[in-house]
């Protein structure tokens, strides 16, 4: 609590004071800022732009995937576009929201007063703009930007033109972010938590993050060194990857997959946590299973690093190889069904009410265990020969990132948008928002199963014509999906410009400190540590 | 995979036009890249197999025949384009520290059963590769007196494919 009291110069107890206890007035204040508050509400804004952009890139891809042959844009660009979509999704839109809810709200839950490392947090958010300026930036450099897939493969990642190194360079500065964020909630939850507030009585939320932050630092340094002997081979004449000097392109799907596979779950435990806020308090119970829920986290966070090469079942692993990792792989459905099972017992004979949370927080339990499904169909090493690089995986993974982490956010959002802006949101339009969503991604999204399995490669601008019925339908789904994301735009100005005030508690189910507080929230919160008592925790006991 | 040679199959039950696409992202034309295999029967697959290599002893050499320097070296140019310019550049230069240049090379111009040996059996532990089993006598032997005799390696050697015959194996 020490690092926090430094970094405001008079934080002592005047909380609704925010004139004499907030940022520098202007511009200047944001780029300053320390507090907590202000860097998850700049982590939460920054994410949703550039969820914008990556959904702008994707609608190219799908405006041209409408018609069998190329109409609108070339083969290089198209290939960019579904780089930059990818790379912008996972480390621009996904990954920075989450960092965001973090901020928000792990010192509420854990009864801190900001975050450990309050100067840290801020240069870590603001690295951020810099990757998306080089990552967006890239598009109009002489060769456009790096069209490899976000997998980065070489050899085409070694003859790629500046658009690669841009590239590169953003990886390097989004996992220094990554990093620096991790480090400031590992021990803003190791070591600041309120008298009381025991490891194993946590929300559930900081439970994910913990896992996850040590998943990013463990796995991040190895992005990095991936693309730093990409970098080296590409301009210092150096071969890790060029089997003409003597390299191994497989090498580097080895080291990035051992990065890409725990990444998968950097980016869906957080979700897990979200929901496992959610669920309890629109069913109006505790959590079912807390021990069960913290051990399947630890146990998936650890089994990801085992996996890596279920993602290389044809690049000639050797059989005992395919063998291990597909055992491994399915391994990982065991504490991933005892979370779901936890969430469906937490609702049974609940008083369920479904608000948008809730509804969100369903949609993610249905289509994320729907993604998770087909997971185990492709860990299966003689499916996986024939469904490698089809329509079949972009569904998959689309499942688990769409359905899965980004409803979560929204059931984050809208369950903890009261508490930030003192307001309630438009439950009707927060439903409207919710039910295009989940219909259009359906739309979007389920007829790719039947495109890959029957055979259609995915990152292609141009497809045979017996594949044109399902893909001009899940265009139709991919621009209603992404058009009712500004239903959610809307809603989240309209909340900010007025509407009804927010009780301190708005959800009658919800535990957790963070309800104890004043709606909106206080620039300070905490400054003395708060009086644990068994209704402020998400466990049951 | 540059560096690597994968193989795959199938069993197919039914006669007919199979069709697969390239599946890894590998450039601008990754969408252009169909795989068309025809399944026959048997018999069918022996009579174009017959065919084939009625055609391809047409089309052979006659292995004793004796070339001269000049039939060698426009026939060693045309080997060298499609074979070993990629690495070692059209120029004899190469890219060193990869491929090293043929040009003024010490084993271009040292005794021609070592640079023979070179081509035909590729040198373990760098990017040659063996050319022995992708080239016939005559080919390897004018590609051979070609660079002996291009760029500033003028030596006047000539190479009869007889001599590359004598070598294979060895």
């Amino acid at each position: 609590m020490q690092a926090s009291h430094d970094t405001h110069d008079h934080a002592h107890g005047d909380h609704g004071d925010h004139a004499h206890h907030g940022r520098a007035p202007g511009l200047m204040g944001w780029f300053t800022t320390t507090n907590h508050k202000d860097i998850g509400t700049m982590y939460l804004w920054f994410s949703f732009v550039m969820f914008l952009v990556g959904g702008a890139m994707s609608l190219v891809i799908r405006g041209e995937l409408f018609a069998p042959g190329l109409q609108y844009v070339s083969p290089e660009f198209y290939n960019q576009m579904l780089t930059l979509h990818a790379l912008i999704m996972v480390f621009g839109a996904i990954m920075p929201a989450f960092v965001g809810f973090a901020n928000w709200m792990i010192p509420m839950m854990v009864g801190a007063p900001d975050m450990a490392f309050a100067r840290m947090n801020n240069w870590s958010f603001w690295l951020l703009p810099p990757a998306a300026i080089l990552l967006t930036g890239s598009l109009f450099v002489p060769g456009g930007a790096a069209g490899t897939g976000w997998t980065l493969y070489p050899p085409l990642s070694v003859q790629m033109g500046l658009g690669m190194d841009m590239a590169i360079f953003a990886v390097h500065i989004l996992g220094m972010s990554s990093i620096m964020g991790s480090i400031n909630i590992i021990t803003t939850i190791l070591n600041m938590r309120a008298p009381g507030m025991t490891l194993m009585r946590m929300p559930m939320f900081c439970w994910t993050w913990l896992v996850t932050a040590f998943l990013l630092i463990a796995s991040m340094p190895i992005l990095a060194g991936a693309v730093t002997m990409l970098l080296t081979d590409r301009h210092f004449g150096t071969s890790f990857f060029n089997a003409a000097g003597g390299g191994d392109p497989v090498l580097f799907q080895h080291i990035f997959w051992f990065f890409g596979h725990p990444e998968v779950y950097i980016i869906a435990l957080p979700a897990f946590g979200v929901v496992s806020h959610v669920i309890p308090a629109f069913s109006r119970k505790h959590l079912f299973g807390y021990t069960s829920m913290v051990y399947a986290i630890a146990a998936i966070g650890l089994i990801s690093f085992f996996v890596w090469a279920h993602h290389m079942y044809v690049t000639g692993i050797p059989l005992t190889g395919q063998l291990y990792f597909m055992y491994a792989t399915l391994l990982i459905a065991v504490p991933t069904g005892v979370k779901v099972f936890n969430w469906i017992t937490t609702m049974w004979r609940g008083e369920l009410t479904f608000e948008t949370p809730m509804l969100f927080a369903l949609g993610f339990l249905f289509l994320f265990t729907v993604g998770g499904l087909t997971g185990l169909v492709l860990a299966i090493t003689a499916v996986d020969i024939q469904l490698q690089d089809t329509y079949y995986v972009v569904a998959h993974f689309h499942y688990v990132m769409v359905a899965g982490a980004l409803f979560s956010a929204y059931a984050g959002a809208y369950f903890w948008l009261p508490k930030w802006t003192g307001r309630m949101y438009d439950e009707a339009l927060g439903k409207v928002h919710f039910w295009t969503s989940i219909v259009f991604f359906n739309v979007a999204f389920f007829p790719q199963h039947f495109l890959g399995l029957a055979g259609m490669p995915r990152r292609i601008p141009d497809y045979a014509t017996q594949f044109t019925d399902f893909n001009a339908v899940s265009s139709i789904g991919a621009f209603g999906f992404g058009f009712s994301q500004l239903i959610f735009l809307w809603v989240v100005l309209k909340n900010i410009k007025g509407g009804e005030a927010a009780p301190v508690k708005p959800w009658d189910g919800a535990t957790g400190l963070e309800w104890t507080l004043p709606s909106p929230v206080p620039y300070h919160t905490f400054e003395d540590p708060p009086v644990i008592t068994e209704e402020h925790l998400a466990a049951a006991h | 995979m540059p560096g690597f040679v994968r193989d795959a199959w199938f069993k197919a039950d039914k006669e007919g036009t199979y069709r697969g696409q390239c599946s890894e992202l590998c450039g601008k034309d990754h969408g252009f890249m169909p795989i068309v295999v025809d399944v026959v029967s048997e018999a069918k697959y022996a009579e174009w197999v017959a065919a084939q290599q009625k055609e391809m002893a047409a089309a052979a050499d006659d292995p004793n025949k004796v070339f001269t320097l000049d039939e060698l070296v426009k026939r060693g140019e045309k080997v060298y384009t499609t074979n070993c310019a990629g690495c070692h550049q059209p120029t004899g230069k190469g890219v060193p520290p990869a491929f090293p240049a043929l040009d003024g090379s010490a084993i271009v111009k040292g005794p021609k059963e070592k640079h023979l040996a070179i081509v035909i059996n590729g040198k373990p532990g760098t990017a040659m590769a063996a050319f022995g089993a992708q080239l016939n006598d005559a080919d390897i032997a004018s590609v051979v007196a070609y660079e002996r005799n291009a760029w500033s390696n003028k030596l006047n050697d000539v190479i009869q494919p007889a001599e590359v015959k004598a070598l294979r194996g060895k």
